[in-house]
């Protein structure tokens, strides 16, 4: 067995180097932090904190989460833009922040200039939700339904990216759809069992899931390319002939500008890595909220950004969509 | 966040390129509210409906001596009032959705009545009543719905402790009496100056509706029934107090030591302003050759005052969106519905407004029926 001297040692570690992306030779030295927006034991915060251990353990530096709530995530957006552009401060934010936000209005960041894209995590889903009571039984019946009343049908709403949606939708099929505002799905699921509302966009968490199964909620369409694994009775709303091909919400991770190739080539791997163990993705999976979508490149995730960014502008364009106080 | 998709086509958006917002709709408060929900020691003094009023068969809704219609569930014959949206937030989410209005500032209608009373204690359990029913409304959709509490001014410091739990409650603005009764002093009185140090600091809008003015037996009164003379007579002259206060405001003082202090004149139309406030200022400038040209002293003009102090809100008129520009007040006048009163014209209200504002300059337009109000209550847009 050869054994190798000082000087041996030293050339093969600085021939490792080389091999390394530029910037991600000594990374990381100490804890990263992700900071996001969302509340303690919610979705985010759940799924980043079943990522975060692995990816601590394979880059041997814990990898903290850091809720910093407010502003529906530009409080933490602002924070990872003002830190040091050194991979240690990351933000794991929305699309609705970081896309819908900037093109609906001034906010104190720019999506693309401030930040480099990481990776993409997933996307939550966009479900088309009728009572269990309503005459709709397919996406046909329900356009049917909203263009044989004058008045239109409502729906109940807490996001800006459920307005988008259903601005898609009515935008395709001539409708009329007006919203009404709560402050979150429980709410709404709640109204839209008792048919107090027409329709909602939601997700098939739990608590849709129990009036699912109890006749009181039904599943029109799921705005995503191609038939759900762990839902495939669910028809999309492309093979119903409405173009929504997938939700407008995704999750991903992000450093500030500035940040070295290689450091954020090491984050994409190790956060890819962390997302496509097999816990994470049966959480996903049965949680119903989510679909995981991951990137083969930073690249890529940052093309999504920028198309995105001017998907929505267009769609705002389209539909004379506009915010509401 | 908190957003939602606008109500307004895409034409609309086009023609409008902004929301509108109500500067001055009701709420339709249950006829059970006060009997559900009062304290107990008032109870027996709590508006509730009766099936008959001094041998009138029908059904009434009764506070003190006064009763007011409410067989077949409508007032004024107007069939809005039964709309859900009164009492129901995600009902009145959707009346606004389909009458094309973003966002609505909220007063009372039954509890209008409540200002006559003489009666300190029952009126303040009655107003704390209404505000935290309308607060519970509002929280729905706190960004849409802006609603004014009701205060009761026989005792200042009680009311000004309301106004600042209203304040907590997430209540935008509060009512007080148009013009306080004769039993009581006038706002030009210091003992106010508690209210109005605490509405500045709290930057609630202070405002003053027709039918406040501390008269017990208005003109919707079941005892004024046929005599419609006196009724229409009663609701022309409603502007009367409205002028009487902010001009009292303006020349004692009031508004130069609160200067960020704002009142509101609503559903009072606007023709009168800009002749108000010349004749405000004509007698203001002929003080001297009454004799008190040194005694009597205001920082600025009283016109001024009321362009700075002053908003106020109209549902229809016609000669005051001809007259407006001699007052030179367009940042202070705002637009309203009135929904659901005999007023409002739901659900055509961008129909009215496109008509009604036919000959108004576009820039006028956008301040009467989004600018103004979302500056003065804080809806972000």
């Amino acid at each position: 067995m050869a054994i190798m001297n000082g000087m041996q040692a030293g050339l093969l570690l600085a021939g490792l180097a080389l091999t390394l992306p530029a910037g991600a030779q000594n990374f990381p030295v100490k804890p990263i932090s992700i900071l996001h927006a969302s509340t303690s034991g919610s979705g985010p915060d759940t799924f980043l904190r079943m990522a975060n251990a692995r990816m601590g353990e394979t880059l041997g530096q814990p990898v903290n989460v850091e809720a910093r709530p407010g502003g529906g995530g530009t409080v933490s957006a602002v924070a990872v833009k003002q830190a040091a552009p050194d991979g240690y401060t990351l933000l794991f934010n929305h699309s609705g922040n970081m896309v819908m936000d900037p093109v609906l209005g001034a906010m104190p960041f720019d999506p693309v200039k401030d930040f480099r894209a990481i990776a993409l995590g997933y996307y939550t889903l966009a479900i088309l939700f009728v009572p269990g009571s309503s005459p709709a039984k397919t996406v046909a019946e329900f356009v049917a339904l909203a263009r044989s009343n004058p008045q239109g049908l409502f729906f109940g709403t807490a996001s800006t990216s459920s307005d988008l949606i259903v601005a898609m939708i009515a935008h395709a099929t001539g409708t009329k759809l007006l919203s009404v505002p709560y402050k979150g799905q429980p709410q709404i699921l709640t109204d839209l069992a008792s048919a107090r509302l027409d329709f909602a966009i939601s997700t098939l968490q739990p608590t849709s899931r129990a009036l699912i199964d109890a006749g009181k909620l039904r599943v029109l369409a799921v705005a995503w390319p191609k038939r759900l694994e762990s839902f495939p009775n669910y028809p999309t709303m492309i093979e119903q002939g409405v173009p929504v091909p997938r939700s407008l919400t995704w999750f991903g991770l992000f450093a500030p500008a500035g940040t070295p190739d290689g450091v954020v080539r090491t984050l994409h791997r190790e956060f890819n890595a962390a997302f496509s163990r097999p816990e994470v993705r049966d959480m996903l999976a049965k949680d119903g909220s989510a679909a995981l979508t991951l990137t083969d490149t930073p690249e890529e995730f940052g093309r999504i950004v920028r198309n995105d960014l001017a998907a929505i502008d267009k769609l705002i364009k389209d539909t004379g969509f506009k915010l509401k106080p | 966040m908190d957003t939602t998709a606008a109500a307004l086509t895409p034409k609309d958006l086009k023609a409008f390129g902004y929301t509108i917002i109500d500067a001055d709709a009701h709420m339709s408060e249950p006829l059970d509210l006060w009997t559900a929900r009062i304290d107990r020691r008032f109870l027996d003094r709590a508006p509730r409906v009766v099936d008959e009023f001094k041998g009138r068969p029908g059904r009434y809704w009764v506070f003190e001596d006064v009763a007011m219609r409410v067989s077949h569930g409508k007032q004024g014959g107007h069939t809005t009032m039964e709309r859900p949206g009164g009492w129901d937030p995600v009902e009145r989410l959707k009346d606004m959705e389909i009458d094309g209005i973003s966002a609505a500032v909220l007063y009372s209608t039954r509890a209008f009545n409540l200002f006559g009373t003489e009666d300190a204690g029952l009126q303040e359990a009655c107003f704390r009543v209404y505000n935290d029913w309308l607060a519970e409304f509002c929280s729905h959709a706190p960004d849409r719905l802006a609603g004014l509490a009701l205060i009761s001014l026989y005792d200042i410091g009680r009311g000004v402790a309301e106004l600042e739990r209203c304040a907590r409650l997430g209540l935008k603005g509060a009512m007080i009496w148009a013009a306080p009764p004769e039993t009581r002093p006038p706002y030009v009185a210091k003992d106010y100056d508690a209210l109005w140090a605490a509405a500045q600091s709290l930057g609630l809008p202070l405002s003053l509706h027709t039918n406040t003015a501390g008269v017990k037996h208005t003109s919707y009164s079941v005892d004024r029934e046929g005599d419609w003379g006196m009724q229409y007579t009663y609701m022309v002259m409603q502007q009367s107090p409205l002028q009487e206060s902010i001009l009292r405001l303006a020349y004692s003082g009031v508004f130069d030591r609160f200067s960020k202090l704002d009142v509101i004149c609503a559903e009072g139309d606007i023709a009168w302003m800009p002749q108000l406030m010349a004749r405000a200022d004509k007698y203001y400038a002929s003080r001297g050759k009454r004799g008190h040209g040194d005694r009597f002293n205001l920082e600025l003009l009283p016109s001024e005052y009321l362009r700075r102090n002053v908003w106020i809100s109209f549902i229809k008129d016609e000669l005051g969106l001809k007259l407006y520009p001699h007052g030179n007040f367009a940042d202070h006048i705002m637009w309203s519905t009135d929904y659901p009163h005999a007023a409002c014209f739901f659900p055509d209200s961008l129909k009215v407004i496109r008509e009604d504002f036919a000959e108004v300059p576009e820039v006028d337009r956008k301040k009467f029926v989004h600018d103004n109000v979302a500056r003065l209550f804080g809806f972000e847009v």
